[in-house]
């Protein structure tokens, strides 16, 4: 019986994750108070007199400082915590007959993908990883794909390079 | 080469040659294609009117009754008229679409020319070609045409091309044509890769006037080395080497054990609900209160009788459903093809080459386990279609081919060696590992506790918020209602207690050189045969509770459906999971790495089948 595969993504990864993470919280925050400010100016112009405004202003300004409460913890979990935990849970190899990948913080997935299976072969850059130097390696069968994220670019591309040559080895029909 | 806009001038020399192969040239499909297909979209016009406006019809009929009758027949006139105009252009749309229909078959590939004012061509290469089904509605077999469908390989962007009228005789000389064509082309490519010089081997040197059959026997005659591989294939192509049927006594049980029967029930509760509006709408002073106070008066026998209508009429209903769907069933194999045709009135023929058959499912409803019979279903790989949603009434069919709606659980063993005998070799039910007991705690878990202490959670919130929110004049009701839920609360504990001791007595697996065998279920079971070199990849899943136990789940995903289909089995130990995982590594079945023995879990205890 194997042991666990043991090859790690770049430490990179994270700061990766980390950016796009916030980008995507500030984004939601932002997208949350915009339309909170919406519904408030809205609620508050129908409002007569101002005892009722000041009412509405302070449930207003409570939702508000409680969605910033929550992007905070949010920012917190995705931004500080999480990456680095899935940094230390991604494990990766590749052998001379499949891949094997072992992810996951909670929920732990241990996949193998025999390379006569695998269908094609490719490597990504999003803007962010590009920043970063890296290139995200994925391998397609006929039943879904899968990604390895965080890799040095010289090194994701000697990856597609050699899976290449070592799926058409090993090459059979679907 | 025809030039491509004298589409309309399509030739009037007749398909067949007279040894039954395709002639070469363009062809028109059947004429029957303007009636058939204008009767289709005037039929789906006709009924959406009629059922969209049933009730302003009702209004009118009403003013009309009031108002002179030159007005009336000028109002039914009109409509009339309207109906006549719309049926005049639909045929003449639909005549025009038969006019510039025409398709051709060359030596790579068959061509379809199409299109009345976007012109357009389709090109598909005889080695695209995954497979070629035909349909037939009721029009269509009394004329003795079908629809001819050509998939081609899997991918969501891959759409069925139709061709929509051919007479039974020329669709299946195309389908024998496109299929031999296709070898040939397979087979030269292996002997031209084979040979550097690959000496006159291509099919696109052939003369064309000698048709295609004709191309076929040059081809047979071109190079030793591939007349035999070809001659060889061509033979087995044609032969039918299994065949069965489906008796009416099987037919008719089928139809009382389907699965579908509580959806006919809603179905025909839907329709009696329909009925007092519809008995208002034709004796105008029936009205709701009296027929309901007058339905309560009624006595004990009344509505038994009215049950026991509703039962025969969902039974019949469900018989006319399967006799449609499946009467005159016949399953076959034929060469590396398993071809299917059923249906009482429309009829379909569906064919699957063996190597796009991923794995076999075996489903047994609770009805029909505890009758002892199954269903038997071929998952394959299946291309997205366009068309489907309109000749596919069945939606169970949608996905897979069913290659036997009703066997004897003893049978499925016979039926499977005759029709796929690539999938003898496999574990049989009774070697299947079942799992251990801590998977039936995490089984109780799973399937109860957890269900049902958030319905529970919810029930508790509802019992506790709403009754004080409701008006006073309301509470009785609130309070039955409340009652009704916890009831069904109840007995849903009970059935998802049950179903989890279930899950856990009929879960199994097992796994030899070439076959992974895996049964699950509660209440129904589904068991999958998958061959090993169907399996794309492969997965060990642990959540936080899995790994407290040392249990883990397996997940294996094959090629079937469009995109994948996933197989999972829940709680096994860590190291039968991982054993599994072993399996699956191309070099997991090579004797003397990890055996070819059936997986044997440490502790497990042996399933009977």
């Amino acid at each position: 019986m194997r042991d666990l595969p043991s090859r790690r993504l770049d430490t990179r990864i994270k700061r990766v994750w980390r950016l796009s993470a916030l980008i995507v919280v500030v984004l939601v925050l932002l997208a949350a108070l915009i339309t909170l400010i919406g519904i408030a100016a809205g609620v508050v112009s129908e409002l007569g007199s101002t005892q009722e405004r000041d009412t509405a202003f302070v449930v207003f300004y409570s939702i508000g400082a409680g969605l910033l409460a929550a992007g905070l913890l949010a920012a917190v979990a995705f931004v500080l915590v999480i990456p680095r935990l899935r940094y230390l849970r991604w494990r990766f190899e590749v052998y001379e007959e499949d891949i094997e990948i072992y992810r996951g913080i909670l929920w732990r997935r241990r996949i193998v993908i025999p390379l006569v299976r695998v269908q094609n072969v490719d490597t990504k850059q999003g803007p962010v990883m590009r920043a970063s130097g890296l290139a995200s390696f994925t391998v397609a069968t006929a039943a879904g794909e899968h990604e390895i994220p965080g890799l040095p670019v010289p090194e994701a591309d000697e990856l597609r390079e050699r899976v290449a040559i070592l799926a058409r080895i090993a090459q059979e029909d679907v | 080469m025809p030039d491509a806009s004298s589409t309309q001038d399509a030739p009037l020399a007749s398909t067949l040659t007279h040894d039954g192969a395709i002639a070469p040239g363009r062809h028109r499909i059947h004429p029957s294609y303007i009636i058939t297909s204008a009767a289709r979209v005037f039929l789906t016009l006709f009924i959406s009117a009629v059922v969209g406006g049933i009730s302003s019809l009702y209004a009118l009929a009403e003013s009309l009754q009031q108002s002179d009758s030159i007005i009336m027949l000028i109002v039914v006139g009109g409509i009339l008229l309207v109906f006549v105009i719309i049926l005049g252009i639909v045929v003449l749309v639909s005549w025009l679409y038969y006019r510039r229909f025409s398709w051709e078959i060359t030596e790579s590939d068959i061509h379809i020319y199409s299109g009345i004012f976007m012109k357009q061509q389709v090109h598909i290469p005889f080695y695209r070609v995954q497979s070629i089904d035909f349909n037939a509605g009721l029009i269509e077999r009394l004329l003795g045409v079908v629809r001819l469908k050509i998939e081609t390989a899997g991918g969501s962007s891959n759409k069925g091309v139709l061709i929509p009228a051919l007479k039974l005789g020329e669709a299946e000389a195309l389908r024998a044509e496109a299929f031999s064509r296709k070898h040939v082309q397979a087979s030269a490519a292996a002997a031209s890769a084979d040979k550097a010089d690959g000496q006159a081997l291509s099919a696109p040197s052939l003369p064309r006037e000698s048709g295609v059959k004709g191309a076929l026997h040059e081809i047979e005659n071109a190079g030793s080395a591939l007349r035999g591989v070809f001659a060889g294939d061509y033979q087995e192509s044609t032969r039918v080497e299994y065949e069965y049927g489906l008796s009416l006594k099987e037919l008719l049980l089928s139809a009382v054990s389907s699965d579908t029967i509580p959806v006919y029930f809603l179905l025909v509760l839907g329709a009696l609900s329909q009925a007092p509006p519809f008995l208002q709408l034709v004796v105008p002073e029936f009205s709701m209160g009296s027929y309901l106070s007058q339905a309560l008066e009624a006595s004990l026998p009344y509505l038994v009788a009215a049950v026991a209508v509703v039962m025969l009429v969902v039974v019949v209903l469900a018989f006319l459903r399967t006799a449609i769907s499946y009467g005159g069933f016949k399953a076959r194999r034929r060469g590396g093809r398993i071809e299917v045709e059923r249906g009482l009135l429309s009829r379909q023929y569906k064919g699957v080459a063996i190597g796009r058959v991923q794995a076999v499912q075996v489903r047994q409803g609770l009805i029909r386990r505890l009758m002892g019979y199954a269903q038997l279903k071929l998952l394959t790989i299946d291309s997205a279609d366009a068309s489907n949603s309109q000749q596919n009434s069945v939606p169970q069919l949608a996905h897979g081919m069913v290659v036997h709606p009703f066997v004897k659980a003893a049978q499925v063993d016979a039926i499977l060696s005759g029709l796929l005998p690539e999938f003898d070799g496999r574990p049989s039910l009774g070697q299947l590992c079942g799992l251990v007991p801590r998977a039936l705690r995490r089984s109780f878990m799973r399937r109860f506790l957890f269900p049902m202490l958030a319905a529970g959670a919810a029930l508790l919130t509802v019992a506790l918020l709403v009754p004080p929110l409701m008006p006073a004049e309301f509470r009785k009701f609130t309070d039955w209602a409340l009652l009704a839920l916890v009831a069904v609360f109840c007995v849903a504990s009970a059935v998802c207690l049950v179903g989890s001791v279930l899950w856990y007595r009929h879960a199994g697996y097992a796994y030899n050189r070439s076959m992974l065998v895996v049964r699950q279920g509660a209440f129904s079971i589904e068991t999958h045969i998958v061959p090993r070199r169907k399996l794309q990849w492969s997965a060990t899943l642990q959540n936080p509770f899995q790994r407290l136990g040392g249990l883990a789940s397996i997940m294996t995903c094959t090629a079937a459906g469009i995109g994948g289909t996933r197989l999972v089995l829940r709680d096994l130990t860590l190291e039968a999971a991982t054993g599994f995982l072993e399996w699956t590594r191309p070099q997991g079945a090579r004797p003397g790495l990890s055996g070819a023995a059936v997986s044997a879990d440490k502790d497990s205890r042996p399933l009977s089948g």
